[in-house]
């Protein structure tokens, strides 16, 4: 009977909960803490997760960096969790540097944030909505996928209300100054 | 728990806004070498703000690696407040890089160093504590240890608790942080019991304090720590232990140093530079990796930076060395940047090798085979040797990627260099001659030794051999992958590698090497050389004895005792061998060395050839040979014909839909096979498909398949036969047995 109710209560919950992330606090890759519903305050966000030695991974990266960037107007960002260990954690941050890439970049070594977000492959790429409702989750990454991205993320800032110019993703840039740099990762 | 359990659900729907969901993982595999696993992982998580759980249930029989798990395996709850932190559960931790404690779950190598307990941290601005204690079981495969020995290296066989408790207080400062931590383990390692010769366990406290610092400049950032780590054996027990074996205290650096260069022609470009000082014990070159009975290494919740880069590149990935996070000491640096609008530039090079020179010494009344033993100093070694005794390291890597058109393009060259293993071994023996310096009775009480006065006749060290086991390698790893539009895309990896691998010889003689002069005339004369144990005046096939794998390197030094039981340092009836001809017992058998390769023995004077080089030698000479891991069939016969280079070649071919579906074909060849237990290959149907288009002898191939089922279920499938080898992770390793036309399946969901 005990077990009975339990599992009742575990369905239960399972129909009436929302896919929601939680308020998880997120190291920082200058060392500082932050929490992930900071991220959320100003608008809807983009979540994904990478590793320097993910190579479908750093071909999406660029994609990103772009959306971040056009549309950080809205308040929506690109927040990355970089899950390498310790074994290659030094080049996170020169990798980024020397790429140009602007949005926000979490670590975690030892895949907490990982489990706890529900990502079994990388990339993921989860964007959440700013009550942190999951509306769009996509595994991997091969060429074309930023097109669902995008229109994912399209969808989202229609049904907001939000109006943004068209974005041409084949203005991606093949090489990035740093002078373009401006945020403290 | 499960009332507990209970009312945490009720709890949940209770509060305002909850999430609940979680994962599955469902892996298949069979094949025809019965490398068959099957395994089901279920996640489960249930937040609201402040609250969060996590139950991971699992199911396998059996798992791809790992003992058989049915229920529930993981579970964690987390309160998290704006400066609170409490978790009850199993708990992993990360403080710094990791050397202090870095705990993970990596099922690749079956590696769950996380504790059960509490932890508990307050996280501000200004600082961030952590405090935490609980209990930790470690299972690990080990063959040094007796007990259950898995020979299919999937079940671990080595089980330590410990009991831990610890804090890490990190305090914030603009740019810079400054943090302390200190750890402390009471284990109960299992351990081999010397006397008994059975399994035993051992008490041990372990502590380890550490500091480290960083800073975060704009064009500058550094980070160093440093651990002191201290083992002990409690006093009250273990008596026994502290006899034979006396822990040893000592410390690991790690320092990272990132600068970012912003003048032409340079803006953008960044250096990194890493290095590693781990000297947390010392360890000979025959036991570095025997932590059963090493007990003092450092914590398996140490498992700090690698300092070797990590490669996407499958056939250099092979080639990365297991890092001791006990004795190593090196460096790493890398500069990357821009290049035009033709991409980035990457030149990463990389050099290690334990930090201490070691040398075998050996008394000289004794049979230097068992009497020998390792000798160090204690200096600290601040740069990477080259000796051979330090398994010295290097690569260099260079590497361009980036797009032309949607064309992207990754073109790299790795050069490799690498000492894997090094034996020091003494073949010693009784001149049966008396010499100045050895007692005898003088039973003339003349004070000289006469004939038939008996003495001792020492041991003479006549001869030393070297082997080291090496690897000499240069990968072309290239990528082109390729943007059709509308979804469409095409993959093409090509990699290549020349790779020599082998055992480097060094002998070197202190004495002359003794002949039997049948004609008198005082010179050794040319001649077929062999023992003729059973005297029938020809020589017979032999069956290999644990003496002959002693000699191939196959048996480590500090093993002998369990091959060779009488301790005469020859083979006896009873001993291990290899039984040829199955009948179970050990013949009598004759060693040969062919001289002028007829293959069969020839009349002539008996030599002990020490060095092997089929001649009489003098002492002092020094006969350097190589034996390379490599060969091939001559003539399509079963002779077989070394080689001293293998070129492998890995040829991946994808095609994908975005986002529903990618397909890949995988083959991988090499030029010869290697010596060790040779593997029987199935040929399955794609093989005998491709069969008709190339030769498909000493070829592996593959297909894999992805779908994108919705946005949260993916599956993957495999159809082929994998080439088994060395994985590594988190600077562990373990050998990966081949695939052998088999099937694996994954499937993973999110709800």
């Amino acid at each position: 009977m005990r077990r009975f109710i339990i599992v009742s209560l575990f369905l239960l919950s399972i129909l009436i909960a929302q896919d929601r992330v939680p308020n998880l606090r997120l190291k920082m890759l200058n060392g500082k803490y932050a929490k992930l519903y900071d991220f959320l305050k100003d608008g809807p966000m983009i979540i994904d997760f990478w590793a320097t030695w993910c190579e479908p991974c750093k071909k999406q990266m660029r994609y990103l960096d772009l959306f971040h960037n056009h549309f950080k107007e809205l308040g929506f960002k690109v927040l990355t969790v970089n899950t390498d260990t310790p074994k290659s954690m030094s080049k996170v941050k020169p990798y980024v540097r020397t790429k140009g890439f602007e949005f926000n970049v979490a670590v975690d070594p030892n895949s907490q944030i990982k489990k706890k977000l529900k990502i079994q492959q990388m990339p993921t790429t989860i964007i959440v909505d700013q009550d942190g409702t999951v509306v769009y989750r996509h595994k991997g990454y091969v060429p074309g996928d930023e097109v669902g991205i995008l229109k994912a993320i399209t969808q989202l800032l229609d049904k907001k209300g939000l109006a943004y110019t068209d974005l041409d993703l084949e203005k991606v840039k093949k090489t990035k100054k740093q002078e373009s740099l401006k945020v403290d990762f | 728990m499960i009332q507990f359990i209970c009312l945490l659900v009720i709890h949940t729907f209770l509060s305002a806004q909850i999430s609940v969901g979680g994962d599955a993982e469902l892996k298949f595999g069979e094949s025809k070498n019965n490398y068959n696993f099957s395994e089901v992982l279920l996640n489960m998580n249930i937040s609201n703000d402040n609250l969060s759980t996590w139950f991971q249930f699992e199911y396998s029989e059996p798992p791809e690696i790992g003992i058989n798990i049915n229920g529930l395996r993981k579970f964690r709850i987390d309160y998290t407040d704006d400066d609170m932190e409490l978790s009850v559960g199993d708990i992993y931790k990360i403080w710094g890089r990791g050397l202090i404690l870095n705990q993970f779950d990596d099922q690749n190598v079956d590696l769950d160093n996380g504790f059960r307990g509490l932890s508990f941290g307050l996280i501000n601005e200004k600082y961030a504590l952590n405090l935490l204690s609980g209990l930790s079981n470690i299972s690990r495969i080990s063959s040094d240890y007796w007990e259950n020995i898995d020979q299919a290296s999937r079940k671990p066989n080595h089980f330590s608790d410990h009991s831990l408790f610890g804090g890490d207080l990190e305090i914030f400062s603009g740019s810079f942080s400054v943090a302390l931590s200190s750890l402390q383990s009471r284990e109960n390692h299992p351990i081999n019991n010397p006397s008994t010769m059975m399994g035993d366990s051992v008490s041990v406290i372990h502590r380890i304090h550490g500091l480290r610092s960083r800073y975060e400049g704009s064009s500058i950032s550094g980070y160093v720590e440093f651990a002191d780590k201290i083992t002990l054996l409690p006093e009250s027990n273990n008596t026994e232990y502290q006899d034979v074996f006396r822990p040893f205290n000592g410390f690991s650096v790690f320092a990272n140093l990132n600068y970012y260069l912003s003048l032409p022609p340079f803006d953008g470009w960044s250096l990194t530079m890493e290095y590693k000082n781990y000297n947390a014990t010392k360890i000979n070159p025959s036991e570095r990796n025997n932590y059963v009975k090493n007990y003092d290494m450092n914590l398996i919740f140490t498992q700090p930076p690698t300092v070797i880069r990590e490669h996407s590149s499958v056939l250099l990935a092979r080639l990365i060395p297991q890092v001791n996070f006990n004795d190593e000491v090196g460096y790493q640096f890398s500069l990357v940047g821009p290049v035009s609008n033709l991409g980035y530039f990457t030149l990463n090079y990389q050099a290690a090798s334990r930090t201490n020179i070691w040398e075998k010494e050996y008394p000289d009344s004794v049979n230097a085979l068992f009497g020998s033993k390792w000798v160090s100093d204690s200096s600290i070694t601040l740069m990477p040797h080259d000796g051979l005794v330090t398994f010295p390291y290097d690569e260099l890597y260079i590497e361009m990627e980036g797009y032309i058109k949607k064309v992207r393009y990754q073109l790299g060259f790795g050069i490799t260099n690498q000492v894997a293993d090094y034996h020091s071994l003494y073949n010693s023996g009784q001149n049966n001659v008396w010499d100045n310096d050895e007692p005898f009775t003088d039973l003339d009480s003349n004070g000289v030794w006469n004939i038939n006065e008996p003495y001792n006749d020492y041991y003479s060290i006549i001869n030393e051999r070297i082997e080291n086991k090496f690897v000499e390698a240069i990968t072309v790893p290239t990528l082109l992958n390729y943007n059709l539009g509308s979804g469409w895309s095409i993959d093409l990896k090509y990699e290549f590698q020349r790779l020599k691998a082998g055992t480097k010889y060094k002998s070197t003689l202190s004495s002359k090497e003794f002949f039997e002069d049948l004609d008198g005339d005082g010179v050794w004369d040319m001649a077929e050389l062999f023992s003729d144990d059973n005297g029938n005046g020809i020589w017979d096939d032999a069956e290999d004895t644990w003496y002959d794998w002693w000699l191939n390197g196959w048996i480590p030094d500090d093993q002998l005792s369990d091959y060779d039981i009488n301790g005469n340092g020859e083979y006896d009836p009873g001993e291990q061998f290899t039984d040829l001809d199955g009948d179970g017992i050990w013949d009598d058998a004759e060693e040969l060395t062919d001289l002028d390769g007829d293959g069969i023995w020839d009349d002539g004077e008996e030599l002990d050839d020490l060095n092997n080089d089929g001649i009489w030698t003098e002492k002092g000479v020094y006969t350097d040979s190589i034996k390379s891991n490599f060969y091939v069939y001559e003539n399509n016969s079963d002779q077989t014909l070394s080689k001293e280079f293998q070129n492998n070649h890995m040829l991946t071919l994808g095609l994908g839909k975005s986002p529903h579906w990618s397909i890949s074909l995988t083959i991988e060849s090499s030029s010869t096979y290697e010596y060790g237990p040779a593997v029987v290959s199935i040929t399955n149907p794609l093989e005998k498909f491709l069969g008709n288009v190339m030769d498909m002898e000493n070829k592996w191939v593959a297909l894999e398949m992805m779908i994108n089922i919705n946005s949260n279920t993916r599956l993957d499938l495999m159809y082929g036969t994998l080439r088994g080898g060395i994985i590594c992770s988190n600077g562990i390793c373990r050998f990966v047995p081949p695939f052998d036309d088999g099937f694996k399946l994954s499937l993973t969901s999110v709800f």
